[in-house]
């Protein structure tokens, strides 16, 4: 009979990954806060106490109570059925902009690494214009000239943001073309495309996807400031942004109308940026790629 | 021994400033928390809200008053007389009129004031029909026409009207608009910093003479406020004397406290909706109707507008001399419902877009209720909030809203300008619904030709042409509004006449004894 | 050296004129005719062609952008559909007050930042750890406007303390005139021994400067303790400590040293994000910078005046940008051979 290897057993990958979560408390935190955002996101309808979007002059401006948990705002709406339909905007902005700033800006930052030299470098003196731009400016100034609204502040946020996953993943792939195994691929002729996304973007993804997943929050953050200065949700959209935007007005005399919209922003971001440095911490440790 | 004391005086006065107290007492300033700006300080081109600054500086030849005899009393023309053939008006300037500068009050400086305002764009209108303005003498003008005009509407109404010093009007629009101004009215500009203050200085040698009891105003600041949250800020804690444009839902509040006054005062003002007629859903009459069914005009009164507004009974003010009053449509929504089915119209077409001024907090507010409604028979609403130069541009393209809000009030006592400007067919600028009727041009084309010599005539055809608007169900006429205005309770002489705009004269608010 | 400063030039101009190129890009597709605001609201037809014509609005796209370049490069920034004065003039009013509020900001984040990032990295985990990283934990999470309004909400409208909105009292500064001498209120007040107008002015400075640091202090302290622990962790740190010097030495001379350079860059890239961050606060507190002024540019389709301010902010960014650049050229001994 042949002798079998004893190879002492090893943990499933899956294992290691869930260990290395629950020993980081703080990502385990804002896991835990991001799965109470989504859920509230999913089942919005079943966890409301009223229908956001009705309109009750009866009730305008009540303060938090048995009644309505969170008070009303100025025409009656339920504040709290409000921040939980909210939580679908904000994710589904997080969800869009980020995936539209990598699938643009990923492809571009791929083929220009790969092919280098002088595209490379124009390549970074393009993305240089955009990040000469101080942050937030850039997608109000485009927002203006597309017009009010949610979509099209998405669609800013986009544009503002996918330089960004070009010059990391540039990087990423500059040093991943000159590799061996690339080198080798090109050698043996297969065809541009197939080298890029069979042997470049799988090795250069992962700055990216660290990226997106501490950016996820940020964005949120940056749609409800384009809101809230008036350029981003319109009604009939359920933003927190433009919640806070409305209440401004009377915010001194009814303080529930601006606070409950903003704190749920601050909490929504915070446990994103948990969420965020925990992949991190997960796919980079050593935090280089920034 | 000395720095140390002058270090804590410092530091004292420091902390006098970090409270924000001003060591002026002797004279009485007045403050203002204004949420507007004068743009265009130019008397030949200021034509929206400038006059509630204006008023207190310029004067007009004559003022409409509702409680006057024949609804005109004098201003700096003492009477006034019109010849047998109806084209040349008489007017006789007060004596003793200084401007500004010291210099005096003539009949020429009256015409080259008219006469630049007549040549302007943006205000020449007024004058329409006139040919000449001849100064007869020192004190007298006349105004010459080509046919019978209502002339006296013109020299009252708030455009174009204002009588200027000959040296201003020799400097030139720019020099206006650097902030100048030179007037005959009670008060004088001291300083016009664009976006943050007006400061107004009593003239001492205003011809209508002061009582120098110490009661009386020395200066006036305008504070250019934006932020409603501030003015209301500023009015509790006495910052500021006066405001309006409050918050409708916070100013009951304030009547509360013991410190201020609030009036609610009657204003022109109307608030209503053009319905684009050359476009679809709003295209199709039934469409209208049922819109017009859909607005909870009720609680848009009590609810947005806190109470401090009625709605509408007119297709202007309801108390405008001359117009007539309507049951208009009640929010009805089975109503609603059974007029789109009989419309015609296929839910692919009930979509509609509403444009609206983003300034009025209120406004914004009545879209979303009545995107609310509209949702409950299948009709999906667009609000569009936005600034009036750019929403106007682009509604003059009948591709482009449903409906546009918009806020009236008179520039000048007469219907002309409503009932032309909103819903004649060829006129471009105003007509934002896109309205052709061509019996409804031809009973306003007649009312206009008949004010100068027949009222009770002119009237009459306005009145048709009200009916006939109302019967196509050309607009949404949705609330008349009061100013609410809050005032410290140390004042006291708050006047206000709706036909100047937002104008609280100066000089008759007094301090209380 | 000369080379690389010309090369860094050389890469500023190219991206300035990137810059250009995008404001006017955009600009271009803002909505609203820019001949109907200047006129008012009742133009004639034979003003709007002539204005049209004025502004070289109906010339094709390109020679609208050279005669743009032409322009800029002569200082003529054209005029402010809104307030119908050159936008330059407008800009330079209103620059001093975002400037001051933007310097406030920045010295207080670099004040309390650096030191707590520190404090933070030598006493790791310790309270003031825990502090730190909580409080930059929520501050780059909370909304600017929100923090700014929090503040509102308490100091001006609860405590009634201090001033809503603005800059300072305008009576005060009509009654208690200084000289602008910088246009920055707190400095030329002092100087021109205007104490009731500095009190003022600094009272009104204090919750927009709060507002404004936060996300920008939240950040500076995390990069500056994971600057702080790296270079604790340097091997030449373990080296000198081997030699014998004491702890205290080690870390202020050299290790701060070592650390100092990245800082330059990272307060550099701070005032940048402040200068953007700015619009918001300046909105919320009124503040008559050009963060509120572009604000209500963009809503009244003031298409100048949005492209002015969008280049000369950036502009500003890429001037600091790289003034940090030569500084750190200048400090890093590594970099010159």
């Amino acid at each position: 009979m042949a002798t079998q290897d004893i190879t002492p057993s090893e943990p499933s990958r899956l294992a290691t990954i869930w260990s290395r979560v629950a020993g980081n408390k703080t990502f385990f935190v804002g896991l835990v806060l991001f799965v109470v955002i989504l859920f509230a996101a999913l089942f919005a309808p079943l966890i409301s106490t009223h229908d956001p979007l009705k309109i009750d002059f009866g009730a305008k401006l009540v303060a938090p109570g048995s009644e309505h948990w969170f008070g009303t705002d100025e025409l009656g709406r339920d504040l709290y059925s409000r921040v939980v339909y909210g939580t679908r905007t904000s994710l589904m902005i997080g969800v869009v902009v980020t995936l539209l700033a990598v699938a643009i800006g990923a492809p571009i930052g791929l083929i220009a690494g790969y092919e280098g030299g002088r595209l490379g470098f124009w390549l970074m003196r393009f993305t240089d214009v955009f990040i000469a731009f101080p942050p937030l400016l850039l997608p109000i100034a485009i927002t203006a000239a597309l017009g009010q609204g949610l979509y099209e502040a998405m669609l800013a946020l986009s544009i503002s943001a996918f330089p960004w996953y070009s010059r990391i993943v540039y990087s990423e792939a500059q040093r991943v073309s000159k590799s061996l195994y690339v080198q080798s691929a090109r050698a043996s002729g297969f065809s541009h495309f197939r080298i890029l996304t069979k042997h470049m973007l799988p090795n250069c993804w992962t700055p990216a996807i660290t990226q997106a997943s501490m950016d996820f929050g940020y964005t949120i953050l940056a749609a409800a400031s384009l809101s809230f200065i008036g350029i981003g949700a319109k009604e009939p959209d359920i933003e927190w942004g433009l919640m806070v935007a409305t209440s401004r007005t009377k915010f001194l005399d009814y303080w529930w109308v601006a606070m409950v919209p903003g704190l749920a922003i601050l909490v929504t971001v915070f446990a994103l940026n948990l969420l965020g440095d925990g992949v991190r911490d997960l796919l980079d440790p050593k935090g280089d790629s920034k | 021994m000395k720095y140390p004391v002058k270090l804590a005086a410092s530091l004292a006065v420091a902390t006098a400033g970090l409270l924000g107290t001003s060591a002026l007492a002797a004279d009485n300033v007045f403050t203002y928390a204004w949420s507007l700006d004068v743009e265009d300080w130019d008397p030949a081109h200021a034509a929206s809200t400038e006059p509630a600054v204006l008023y207190n500086i310029y004067e007009p030849l004559v003022w409409w008053d509702a409680d006057a005899e024949g609804s005109f009393r004098p201003g700096l023309a003492e009477s006034w007389s019109v010849d047998d053939s109806g084209l040349v008006w008489t007017f006789k300037l007060r004596d003793g009129v200084q401007f500004h500068d010291g210099t005096p009050l003539t009949a020429e400086a009256a015409k080259i004031s008219f006469e630049r305002s007549m040549a302007s764009e943006a205000t020449g209108y007024t004058w329409m029909g006139v040919t000449e303005f001849k100064a007869v003498d020192d004190l007298t003008l006349e105004i010459h026409t080509a046919e019978p005009t209502a002339v006296l509407v013109a020299v009252s109404g708030t455009v174009g009207s204002f009588v200027v010093a000959p040296s201003a009007s020799a400097q030139g629009e720019d020099w206006f608009r650097a902030g100048n101004a030179v007037g005959t009215g009670p008060y004088t500009l001291r300083q016009a910093k664009a976006g943050q203050q007006i400061v107004l200085d009593k003239f001492d040698d205003y011809w209508g003479g002061w009582d120098n009891d110490g009661t009386e105003i020395d200066r006036a600041v305008f504070r250019i406020v934006t932020e409603a949250s501030t003015r209301v800020q500023m009015i509790n804690s006495g910052e500021a004397d006066m405001v309006e444009d409050m918050p409708r839902d916070q100013v009951a509040a304030m009547a509360d406290d013991p410190n201020l006054n609030v009036y609610n005062l009657p204003t022109y003002q109307t608030v209503f909706w053009y319905m684009n007629h050359k476009k679809a859903p709003t295209d199709n009459k039934m469409v209208r109707q049922a819109i017009q069914h859909l607005w909870d005009r009720a609680s848009i009164s009590q609810g947005i507008y806190a109470g401090q507004s009625t709605p509408a009974t007119s297709t202007v003010w309801s108390n405008y001399p001359g117009s007539k009053q309507f049951d208009l449509p009640e929010f009805d929504i089975e109503k609603a419902r059974d007029l789109i089915e009989a419309s015609g119209a296929s839910t692919d077409d009930l979509k509609l877009s509403v444009a609206y001024i983003s300034s009025f907090e209120e406004w914004k507010n009545i879209c979303v209720l009545f995107q609310s409604n509209a949702a409950q028979v299948g009709i999906e609403v667009d609000c569009i909030p936005g600034e009036l130069g750019t929403l106007w541009e682009n509604a003059l393209n009948p591709e482009s809203y449903n409906m546009f809000g918009i806020i009236w009030w008179p520039d000048r006592m007469t219907l002309s300008g409503p009932m032309f400007l909103q819903y004649f067919s060829e006129e471009p600028m105003f007509n934002l619904g896109h309205y052709a009727n061509a019996d409804y041009d031809a009973a306003v084309l007649e009312a206009i030709g008949l004010e100068g010599t027949d009222m009770a005539a002119s009237t009459a055809a306005f009145q048709k042409a009200q009916s006939i608007l109302v019967d196509d169900a050309a607009a949404v006429w949705d609330q008349e509004i009061s100013a609410m205005v809050v005032l410290n309770s140390k004042w006291e002489g708050l006047s206000h006449n709706p036909a100047y705009n937002r104008w609280y004269s100066l000089r008759d608010l007094r301090l209380k004894q | 050296m000369k080379s690389y400063v010309a090369k860094r030039l050389g890469t500023m101009v190219l991206i300035l004129i990137g810059v250009l190129v995008m404001t006017f890009v955009i600009s271009r597709v803002l909505p609203g005719s820019p001949v109907e605001m200047y006129l008012g609201s009742r133009p004639s037809a034979e003003a709007v062609e002539r204005v049209t014509r004025e502004m070289g609005l109906d010339r094709p796209i390109y020679v609208q952008f050279v005669r743009y370049l032409g322009e800029v490069v002569q200082g003529d920034f054209g005029i402010s559909l809104m307030t119908k004065r050159p936008v330059l003039t407008e800009i330079s009013e209103r620059f001093p007050a975002t400037l001051e509020l933007v310097l406030c900001s920045v010295l207080l984040v670099v004040l309390v930042g650096v030191p707590l990032g520190v404090v933070a990295a030598l006493r790791q985990n310790g309270i003031v750890d825990v502090v730190a990283r909580s409080v930059s934990a929520f501050g780059v999470a909370i909304p600017t406007f929100l923090i700014a309004m929090m503040l509102q909400l308490f100091f001006a409208g609860q405590l009634r303390l201090l001033p809503l909105q603005g800059r300072i009292d305008d009576l005060v500064l009509l009654d208690y005139e200084f000289p602008h001498v910088t246009g920055l209120y707190l400095f030329d007040s002092a100087i021109a021994g205007e104490w009731v107008a500095f009190g003022s002015a600094a009272a009104h400075l204090v919750m927009p400067t709060l507002a404004l640091s936060l996300s920008a202090l939240a950040l500076i302290v995390r990069i500056t303790r994971t600057m702080m622990i790296e270079a604790l962790g340097e091997e030449f740190v373990t080296t000198l400590r081997a030699y014998g010097l004491s702890s205290a030495r080690v870390n202020f001379r050299y290790v701060l040293k070592a650390a100092l350079i990245p800082l330059l860059t990272v307060v550099g890239m701070t005032f940048g994000y402040l200068l953007g961050t700015s619009v918001v606060a300046e909105y919320v507190f009124d503040w008559p910078g050009i963060g509120g002024f572009i604000v209500r540019a963009i809503t009244k389709s003031d298409y100048p005046s949005v492209m002015a301010i969008t280049m000369l902010l950036a502009t500003a960014y890429l001037l600091i940008t790289f003034l940090v650049d030569m500084l750190h050229f200048a400090v890093d001994p590594r970099l010159r051979h």
